[in-house]
């Protein structure tokens, strides 16, 4: 029996901590900005797929 | 009202309903309730009267808001999944709700009379970050904490990958392969949503709690009704048992509207919308 797949392709528990710490550090100072339903629930996939996936094309290109 | 605890109540909700609802369509549920009227709140003269009193938006964390939401969707999507998941995720706002001082009237058109437990004030009239530095003043932080805790506790195998994959998706595979699709995400990508809702709890939970304690600096009392700076804001001057008696008739005659309604209409709308994934079958050997 294979054992359970916690974390699933991509990120690792470390990724996770720090989106939460720049979401903490970011929301003190843009509450209005960051501390929304559609920005906070999609932070996660801003900072860990979209903003990584952004880098990698930049410094390909 | 309750913050972070409406997304953390959406992982519990979900190891609960497993297969037979939509993950999305719980969240959807859970906001429903705040979603168009929460910022008028704050604008109100009355903002605890407007939010959940009559005259005013407080229809909207009644039973029957999400009954008739739910029956919408069905009738739309033909989706059952999606159907049950906003029912049970507006149902779970309206019943956490209660805990503030301005209560919830479950039971509207029925009853009107406001049904509370008070154990925390209802702040809106503070404005959105008075609100806030009252809510994780008062026992609604512990509230929040509670349910993360329950969370982690009780339901945490809801935040694993095959998790997601086996129940979550397989649940609702027509909304999730649309996202993929229509967005390019892979399946990484769609787990970052997935986790994002109970990440935007915590990360609210933590952010206006410091906000509270080092900003605002308002006094922590996580005391029943506190906290004491706010003033009370209590709906209804009805006693204990006028509220009992009320609510109970309003229950009555709200049980016999959906038993009529699922009679007349909802029925055949369950019947012909599309069933919810089934369990897999077990192994032969």
């Amino acid at each position: 029996m294979s054992p359970p797949d916690v974390w699933g392709p991509g990120q690792r528990p470390w990724g996770y901590l720090t989106a939460l710490v720049v979401y903490v550090a970011l929301g003190l100072v843009l509450r209005s900005v960051v501390l929304n339903w559609i920005v906070g629930p999609l932070f996660l996939l801003l900072t860990l797929y979209l903003l990584p996936l952004a880098v990698r094309r930049v410094t390909r290109a | 009202m309750s913050w972070a605890a409406h997304e953390f109540e959406n992982y519990f909700l979900q190891k609960h309903v497993g297969l037979r609802a939509s993950f999305l369509g719980i969240v959807v549920g859970t906001f429903a309730p705040d979603l168009f009227t929460k910022a008028l709140v704050y604008q109100s003269s009355d903002p605890a009267h407007f939010h959940r009193g009559w005259p005013g938006v407080g229809f909207t964390h009644s039973f029957i808001f999400g009954f008739a939401f739910a029956v919408i969707v069905l009738a739309v999507t033909r989706s059952r999944a999606w159907a049950l998941g906003i029912l049970i995720g507006q149902w779970a706002h309206v019943l956490t709700d209660i805990a503030d001082t301005a209560g919830v009237m479950p039971f509207f058109p029925f009853s009107t009379e406001s049904v509370t437990i008070s154990m925390w004030k209802h702040a809106a009239a503070q404005g959105r970050y008075g609100d806030a530095a009252a809510y994780y003043s008062s026992l609604g932080g512990v509230w929040d904490l509670f349910w993360l805790v329950v969370v982690v506790l009780f339901a945490r195998k809801t935040l694993r990958a095959d998790y997601f994959r086996q129940v979550v998706v397989r649940a609702d595979p027509r909304t999730w392969s649309w996202i993929s699709r229509s967005f390019h995400l892979p399946e990484a990508a769609l787990l970052l949503i997935y986790r994002g809702f109970i990440f935007y709890g915590l990360g609210r939970m933590t952010t206006w709690f410091l906000y509270a304690r080092f900003s605002a600096r308002t006094p922590f009392e996580p005391i029943w009704g506190g906290p004491r700076y706010i003033p009370g804001n209590d709906l209804s001057d009805a006693s204990p048992l006028e509220v009992l008696v009320r609510t109970t008739v309003g229950g009555v005659l709200f049980a016999a509207f959906l038993w009529l309604c699922w009679r007349l209409f909802v029925r055949r709308l369950w019947e012909r919308g599309t069933p919810t994934a089934a369990p897999p079958a077990p192994a032969v050997p």
